[in-house]
């Protein structure tokens, strides 16, 4: 393949060095440019080795950049700095046969030799390197083993080629570094400059100066001029952790150093360096610049690497300074924003707290937020308000805020000059301490260190020459507070010392003004209830107007009232009226139904009094009604209040032992208030209020007026009260005299007859007698025995008349022995079985079947059973049915409504004996004594009594017929009562009537006589 | 057939009672007052007795506790214009005690069931 002649030589060279050219520009990159070089230079000179040299840019050192060993024999190993540095020196290539042949080169070969070629890559004048060719493999056909001219030529022109190519790949390798750089650096810039806040600034600063140095480590110191040290401000790496906690003092360290002297540093050894500290055994190199703002001094920013022979170089201190700068330039934005954010924060805090004490009259309101943002904007673990009470004379905790651990603070309350809190208040000066866990003047030392709280303020809440509370602010850190922040707290401290003298002259200002309205309110709802009763006198119509007052929303608005009034007599608390809807729906509909704008409060009263009266709201009205509470301390709160005349209130109704389940705990409400109605000094009765549907609390103010109504109201039933008395007194006067001359007159007639009725009934025996043998004898005869009949009859009735007028004159006590009822009933029949017969009245018995044997008057019980049959058989003139039952019952056979004594005439009342008990059934005595009753009734078919005259069937002297006295079943009560029973009438209009009389099987009424 | 006698100061009581009884089938003795009646009891013992209370001289109750003295069992019913009488302890003693009343039914009714018992 060598060329023979000089054409084809010069034609070879030529196509080697285009292939050559072809081969190195195809690459920019400096290592790979570098193989290609050694391989294509070996190759085509068939070297066995190849060594391409290049100048350090920094140290000048020629650096071997490849070597190429040529396959298929032995590499020529050779080491040729020595040739290298001659070629460079003489800027000329070296052409050996043998290198052993140069005194200078002998040892770098051994016995066998080698030859040699090195040229030098020389470029604008100046060597860049050498190329050097060792040892040459045997050609084919039989070609020299060493170099010659031609090959010198050759590599001579090739290197120039080499050298441009290398020199352009150095270019290109720097322009691409720069613009990596630059790149980079501008990457960095954006990321630092997105950061307005310090902390990601200073991250991203570290972060920067990783990529831009590729090193393991680095970090940002910041100048703190309080301290004159340098503090952690970020840094990256695996010793990151490391490097937080140290601070540094002028002066020391690397770090020091470069603060003190400003001046960047880079150490190639930093341990053999004067500033190498004990700390950090494996740092290897350093570079570290001061980060200078104009000429203040903002920090330290340092690298440094542990990997063995790494180097900084000027060119990493460019840059790093570079990033140094931009640095500056961010963390001095982000500060001045960090400035500016909390100064506006500050501002808006305390522009948002005047506008919160202005704006606000809720004391609670302004103390949370202040502690709020005494929390939020100075990023503390705790804050509190104390504010001091007057009464008491202590600093009680008002508000809190801040870490929920710290929350529950040990103390609630100070007393003036205790502690760092009762200190700062009784001085009026703020304090802080800076070890709270260890300072004797904090109170609460134990707990400091407990919770780690270290650094207190303590600002006086001051209002003039006073103080009114304290501020108290804490935190976990020991940085003290800074005279910004303490005036910051001490604005805090003055909005809410304002807000506290604001708070207090608007509750004066709203208690005067409730005091006006209550008086207002008091005095409009006295005058209109004043006047709402002077309508009436009637004590039911009056507490319809209180209680109204007292539930109507425009008036004292309560949900529901009972009033109770006191009995003397009884001692004991009556209710006497409840007003109160059954829901809170039928509440809103009543009074929105009433409260028309266009009423006045006494058309109100007077149209809810109506509501009332028809019964609206009974089944309160019930409740309130079966309220008797006896007057003594222990029977609960009602009591308590009639007795001890003062108004109480209940808050928690179903644990206060002073509510009692059978009385007020019926009223089954959480809260309500009780008030005496008084009146001359003496408690008449008591209003209870609650507000079971809108679960209003009742307030300090309603109690007042309540009371104050109560007065009024009291009065007004004590004057209903007398006026009813005297209505009374003087009706009951009117009805005595009635009574008098009643009784006069039924005494006289009651001597008369006995007199008379002796005298005039053995004539009458004996003229109806002989009357009905005439009528027996001429009954076949007209007319004389009907004649005879008549006589016979008028006797009768003449008898009756007789009988009843001596039933009701003589005295009524009875006479009572055991006595088959039956056999009595029996006796009765008898005498009727004529008229029966005569009056085709059928007779229907259903008697028991045990012949109720009770004690009984015979006499006075057949006449009351004669009345009640004859009476049957007048009203069946056309035949019929009479029925007669007995019935003997178990427990109390009147339950239901006892017409007679429910429908009696009063004077008939008070025509009854005074020892003989008005309602037998209802004496509780009798109706626990009474098991057993017998029942009798008398019922006809005779068409009923007309329901008119129905309520006067009992009244004496009241007849519809023409046959007697009108005494008849006035006697038959009045007997029926004197045995301890009663008597009820049953009437079916249209149909018949029933006479139903209860006797007890064993008991007797008071008075009488038990006999056996 | 059974004797009654009937003690009663009013004549035409006595007529009456008479009568009545004997058509109801009694033998009938009258006497007009106490001491007749005890009189004509120690002639002959009766099997009833109907004595009127208020009597000039003894009264019934008086002649009903005599003959209770000397005889125990011999029905008695006590007929009067008075209602009350029952409460006065002394009439205890008869058998019966009725209201007179020109209807002589319940008074026939009285004396068939004690003769009947008797």
């Amino acid at each position: 393949m060598f060329p023979h002649t000089p054409a084809e030589q010069r034609l070879e060279v030529l196509s080697l060095l285009y292939d050559a050219w072809r081969a190195i520009s195809a690459t920019l990159e400096l290592g790979r440019l570098s193989e290609l070089i050694a391989r294509t230079a070996a190759t085509t000179l068939r070297a066995r080795t190849a060594l391409l040299r290049l100048a350090d840019s920094e140290t000048g050192e020629l650096r071997v950049a490849s070597r190429f060993d040529a396959d298929g024999g032995a590499p020529c190993a050779v080491a040729d700095g020595p040739v290298a540095e001659a070629v460079r020196r003489e800027a000329a290539p070296i052409l050996l046969p043998d290198l052993r042949q140069d005194a200078r080169f002998a040892a770098l070969v051994g016995s066998e030799g080698a030859p040699a070629l090195c040229v030098p890559l020389v470029h604008q004048g100046s060597v860049l390197g050498t190329l050097g060719l060792y040892g040459r493999l045997g050609g084919a056909h039989g070609e020299p083993a060493t170099f010659g001219e031609a090959d010198l030529t050759l590599l001579m022109a090739f290197s120039a080629q080499a050298a441009v190519a290398i020199e352009n790949a150095r270019l290109f390798a720097a322009t691409e570094q720069r613009a990596t750089e630059l790149s980079t650096l501008r990457e960095i810039e954006q990321a630092i400059a997105a950061r307005l806040e310090l902390s990601a600034v200073l991250e991203a600063v570290v972060a920067g100066a990783l990529r831009l140095l590729g090193s393991q480590h680095a970090q940002i110191l910041l100048w703190d001029e309080g301290t004159q040290t340098l503090r952690y401000g970020a840094a990256v790496g695996p010793e990151a952790d490391r490097v937080e906690a140290h601070v540094f003092e002028l002066g020391r360290g690397i770090n020091g150093t470069v603060a003190l002297t400003r001046q960047p540093m880079i150490l190639d050894d930093y341990q053999g360096s004067p500033y190498a500290l004990p700390d950090f055994p494996d740092i290897v190199a350093t570079i570290t610049t001061p980060v200078l703002f104009g000429d203040r001094l903002l920090g330290v920013l340092h690298s440094h690497t542990t990997e063995p022979g790494r180097r900084f170089t000027p060119d990493d201190l460019r840059r790093f300074q570079l990033l140094a700068t931009q640095a500056a330039i961010a963390i001095e934005n982000a500060r001045l924003f960090e400035d500016a954010r909390v100064r506006s924060a500050r501002l808006n805090a305390l522009s948002e707290l005047s506008r919160t004490v202005t704006g606000s009259l809720d004391l609670q309101r302004v103390f949370d937020y202040v502690v709020r943002a005494a929390v939020d904007l100075l990023a503390l673990a705790l804050a509190r308000v104390y504010v001091w009470q007057e009464a008491a004379d202590l600093l009680h905790l008002q508000a809190s805020a801040g870490a929920p651990d710290l929350i529950p603070y040990p103390r609630e309350a100070f007393k003036p000059g205790e502690g760092v809190v009762g200190t700062v208040f009784s001085s009026l000066a703020a304090m802080t301490i800076t070890d709270a866990g260890n300072d004797p003047a904090y109170a609460e030392q134990a707990w400091a260190r407990q919770v780690g709280v270290k650094s207190v303020a303590v600002i006086p809440l001051l209002l003039g020459e006073r103080a009114v509370g304290v501020l108290s602010v804490s935190r976990r850190a020991h940085r003290p507070f800074d005279p910004e922040e303490i005036s910051l707290l001490t604005s805090f401290a003055q909005h809410a010392a304002i807000a506290i003298e604001n708070a207090r002259l608007f509750q004066e200002s709203e208690r005067l003004a409730q005091d006006n309205l209550l008086r207002l309110r008091e005095i409009s709802i006295l005058n209109e209830i004043g006047m709402a009763m002077q309508g009436t006198m009637h004590l039911d119509a009056l507490l319809q107007v209180i209680l109204t007052g007292v539930t109507f929303g425009r008036g004292l608005g309560f949900n529901r009232a009972i009033l109770l009034l006191v009995d003397e007599s009884r001692r004991v608390l009556e209710g006497r009226m409840g007003v109160g809807p059954s829901s809170g729906e039928e509440a809103a509909r009543v009074w929105s139904a009433l409260e028309s704008p266009s009423r006045s409060l006494r058309e109100v009263i007077a149209l809810r009094a109506v509501h009332l009266r028809e019964g609206a709201d009974a089944a309160f009205d019930h409740l309130a009604r079966s309220l008797v509470v006896p007057l003594r301390r222990d029977a609960g709160v009602l009591a308590l209040t009639a007795l001890e005349a003062r108004p109480s209130r209940i808050a928690d109704a179903r644990h206060d032992p002073r509510v009692r389940p059978e009385w007020e705990g019926r009223l089954d409400v959480e809260e309500f208030a009780c008030v005496p109605l008084v009146a001359k000094g003496k408690v008449v009765g008591v209003i209870a209020v609650d507000n079971k549907f809108n679960g209003k609390p009742i307030t300090d103010e309603d109690l007042e007026l309540l009371s104050v109504f109560a007065t009024q109201a009291g009065l007004a039933v004590e004057s209903a009260r007398v006026y009813t008395h005297l209505e009374e007194a003087s009706r009951e006067i009117q009805r005595s005299h009635h009574q008098l001359l009643h009784r006069e007159r039924l005494a006289t007639l009651g001597e008369m007859a006995a007199h008379v009725v002796h005298e005039v009934r053995n004539p009458l025996v004996s003229i109806g007698g002989f009357a009905r043998r005439l009528a027996r004898r001429l009954a076949s005869r007209e007319p004389e025995g009907q004649y005879a009949q008549i006589i016979a009859r008028e006797v009768d009735r003449l008898e009756r008349i007789v009988r009843d007028v001596q039933g009701m004159s003589r005295e009524v006590r009875p006479a009572l022995v055991q006595t088959d009822l039956h056999t009595l009933l029996q006796d009765c029949l008898v005498l009727f079985a004529e008229r029966f017969a005569e009056q085709r009245v059928q007779l229907r018995l259903e008697l028991d079947a045990r012949p109720p044997v009770l004690p009984l008057d015979s006499v006075q019980l057949k006449q009351a059973m004669v009345n009640l049959v004859a009476n049957a058989l007048e009203a069946m003139a056309d035949g019929g049915t009479l029925t007669l039952a007995t019935r003997v019952t178990r427990g109390e056979g009147g339950q239901s409504v006892d017409a007679s004594t429910g429908q009696l005439g009063s004077d008939e009342r008070s025509e009854e004996t005074a020892d003989l008990p008005n309602r037998p059934v209802d004496e509780s005595t009798n109706r626990r004594a009474v098991a057993e009753w017998v029942e009798v009734s008398v019922s006809d078919t005779g068409g009923g009594i007309p329901q008119e005259i129905l309520d006067e069937v009992f009244n004496p002297f009241f007849t519809t017929k023409e046959a007697g006295t009108g005494l008849g079943l006035t006697l038959v009560r009045r007997i029926v009562r004197v045995h301890g029973g009663r008597v009820e009438v049953e009437n079916r209009p249209g149909e018949g009537v029933t006479f139903r009389l209860w006797l007890p099987m064993a008991t007797v009424p008071r008075g009488g006589a038990v006999v056996i | 057939m059974k004797t009654i006698l009937v003690v009663d100061d009013e004549e035409a009581i006595r007529l009456l009672y008479r009568e009545e009884l004997s058509d109801a089938g009694y033998q009938v003795r009258v006497a007009a007052n106490a001491s007749e009646a005890l009189r004509m009891m120690q002639q002959a013992r009766p099997d009833l007795m109907t004595i009127d209370i208020k009597m000039p001289g003894m009264d019934g109750i008086e002649l009903l506790r005599k003959v209770r003295e000397t005889d125990r069992d011999l029905p008695i019913i006590i007929c009067t214009a008075y209602g009350d009488f029952k409460r006065d302890f002394g009439t205890w003693a008869s058998d019966a005690y009725l209201t007179k009343s020109a209807d002589l039914a319940e008074l026939k009714e009285k004396i068939r069931e004690l003769l009947g018992r008797a």
